[in-house]
């Protein structure tokens, strides 16, 4: 069944239910990730091994024998239990993986207990002694496990902390005019909608020619349908769809208010006059939803 | 409700579960008192259902990303690593391990591997007519020569002398029991590691036993006594190591790591059983092998730790065996 759940995957996100009934996604870590962990692990050993060195030298006129015998087992406790400590106690990172935002969990997603942290790095020799085996092994099981890893049940996952990001909010002055002539009850599919955010999100790296000719694909079709003036910038057509789908709802309502504030004694005055122009009417005939 | 509006209201309360991740992240102990868990525990819930209901919201991918990574990071600070649970090691090294070593067919296969070799380079080192110069092709002259010197002279050592070599064995010995469970995964190199030892050991021993050998006596007075301990530890490191490394071969009808997971599992109460091996064999190498005791002495003792070792394999491997099919 393990398996069958992978077969579908083509990037590094592992997804995990937790009994909170949620699905969510984990970035794996890959070998890049890891060796520099490690590496900093290996540092902090070996400083660790001279400070103790370092203080059982200072202590070791009292007795020598007694000084190498903790020298000796520090260094057995550190060359094979330094992993083990870590991962059990704080939570499957070490500090190398603290500092790079790595951690230990099973591959079923949840937090490792201390047998696996003692298989996984016992079997860190095997890694070590026999690299390329380690890296066909880990890019054979699709989530990077080496070796011990295998051995354990256990991945190594990536907690990045990404800034919440607000939502876009746009500065030209056209655009606020352009959503106020959007067709009022215009609905906006789910999948429209992510056309939206994803245009807007990159448009930014975009010149305005590049962006013109991409909106336009878009846009022309859209501008016949609201029957909107051809000369309308297509970019700026997106954004005001845009902010009627995430952005103004407030304003757009007070706008509303305002305007449909204006027009009534208009059409009370002269009802048969009718409202030959203004894109911005909306008869119900007119008002197609978009479909993506 | 607008996206907009969503994420003024909701953004709050995401911003403080993620102080709250990385003030739990920070610190070791229980970091939170029982408000902040409470608290914790319904922002991660509110956090859950936001992330479920994203789609239906249709908030920006950039929001549903951040959201997976904060549920992410908050369901590792609520779920946290599980630590041992010495409870149970004393019935899973009294009866699992014995157990599970008795009924192993790669035990009895590392056994006769080592001991084979052991005896056989033994036989060739200390006969002196089949291959005169095994022990010095084997070994190197160097080895031999550095080896003759070391039980030349009286075995007994100054205190502080015992307690460093104490510690150079642990440190030594478990190490090559280690490597030697490691490297089985792989089988070959394991294999490799285990003959290695074996026959370097044999030879030594063989090469002692022969008559002209400078410091003959003083080499059998020191191994007698941590002798068993030592040598059926390694045999138990390879043999956990071999299931191990037959698992991913013979997978009984599991997937391949599935079948690994599981014997990795049941190869860790035999590991610990070898460690516990070492170490008394370490403390008895270190103290009682050097000192001024009388021969027999140490001869008792190892008498006793054989007697010990075939209670605990036969008698509660057998027992354990027994057990299980009734």
């Amino acid at each position: 069944m393990k398996c069958m759940e992978q077969r579908g995957q083509i990037d590094t996100s592992i997804q995990i239910v937790t009994p909170e009934n949620i699905a969510f996604r984990y970035q794996l870590a890959g070998p890049f990730q890891r060796l520099p962990a490690f590496l900093i692990d290996f540092g902090v050993r070996v400083a660790t091994m001279l400070a103790v060195a370092i203080a059982l030298a200072i202590l070791g006129f009292i007795s020598s024998g007694l000084a190498w015998v903790l020298l000796l087992l520090a260094y057995f406790v550190l060359s094979w239990f330094y992993g083990v400590l870590f991962e059990t106690y704080f939570n499957g990172q070490t500090p190398g993986k603290r500092v790079l935002d790595l951690r230990v969990l099973t591959d079923q997603g949840r937090p490792i207990n201390g047998e696996q942290a003692v298989l996984r790095n016992l079997f860190r020799l095997a890694d070590i002694s026999f690299p390329l085996v380690s890296l066909i092994a880990a890019s054979c099981s699709r989530r990077f496990q080496r070796l011990g890893d295998l051995v354990a049940g256990t991945i190594v996952i990536v907690e990045e902390s990404r800034r919440l990001t607000h939502v876009v909010d746009f500065s030209e002055p056209g655009v606020a005019e352009l959503v106020s002539s959007l067709p009022v009850d215009m609905r906006i599919t789910r999948d429209m909608a992510h056309c939206l955010q994803s245009y807007v999100n990159r448009r930014h790296r975009l010149t305005s020619s590049q962006r013109t000719e991409i909106a336009g694909h878009l846009a022309v079709p859209l501008l016949t349908i609201y029957g909107l003036p051809n000369t309308t910038d297509h970019d700026m057509l997106l954004c005001a769809m845009y902010c009627r789908a995430f952005v103004r709802d407030r304003m757009d309502e007070d706008a509303l208010a305002a305007r449909a504030g204006d027009r009534l004694p208009a059409a009370a005055a002269v009802p048969a006059e009718g409202s030959p122009f203004g894109p911005a009417v909306v008869p119900q005939e007119t008002s197609p939803g978009v479909d993506g | 409700m607008k996206v907009s509006e969503l994420l003024e209201t909701r953004s709050e309360k995401w911003q403080q579960l993620e102080r709250m991740c990385a003030q739990m992240n920070r610190s070791w102990r229980q970091p939170l008192g029982p408000e902040a868990v409470f608290e914790f525990a319904s922002l991660y819930r509110a956090a859950c259902a936001d992330l479920a209901l994203a789609d239906a919201y249709q908030l920006p991918p950039e929001t549903v990303q951040y959201l997976h990574q904060l549920v992410g990071r908050a369901h590792n600070q609520l779920h946290r690593s599980r630590h041992f649970e010495p409870t149970n090691w004393g019935t899973r090294l009294l009866f699992e391990a014995p157990r599970a070593i008795f009924c192993d067919r790669s035990v009895r296969v590392c056994f006769f591997l080592f001991w084979g070799i052991f005896l056989s380079s033994m036989f060739f080192a200390a006969s002196p007519h089949i291959w005169p110069a095994f022990a010095e092709d084997l070994l190197g002259d160097e080895t031999i020569e550095s080896m003759e010197a070391m039980y030349a002279d009286d075995l007994v050592r100054d205190a502080d002398a015992d307690m460093m070599m104490a510690g150079f064995y642990i440190l030594n010995n478990t190490g090559i029991g280690l490597q030697c469970f490691v490297l089985m995964l792989l089988i070959v190199p394991g294999v490799y590691v285990t003959v290695y030892n074996a026959a370097v050991l044999g030879t030594v021993f063989g090469y002692m036993l022969r008559s002209d050998t400078v410091g003959r006596d003083h080499f059998f007075e020191f191994v007698t006594a941590h002798g068993p301990f030592e040598l059926t530890a390694i045999v138990l490191a390879a043999g956990a190591g071999l299931r191990l490394g037959l698992s991913w071969i013979d997978t009984r009808g599991m997937t391949r790591t599935e079948s690994l997971e599981r014997a990795g599992r049941e190869a860790l109460p035999v590991v610990g059983a070898m460690m516990i091996l070492f170490f008394l064999a370490a403390l008895i190498e270190g103290f009682l092998s050097p000192s001024a005791a009388p021969y027999p002495v140490k001869a008792g003792v190892a008498i006793l730790s054989t007697l010990l070792l075939i209670v605990y394999f036969l008698v509660l491997g057998n027992l354990g065996k027994t057990l299980r099919e009734t």
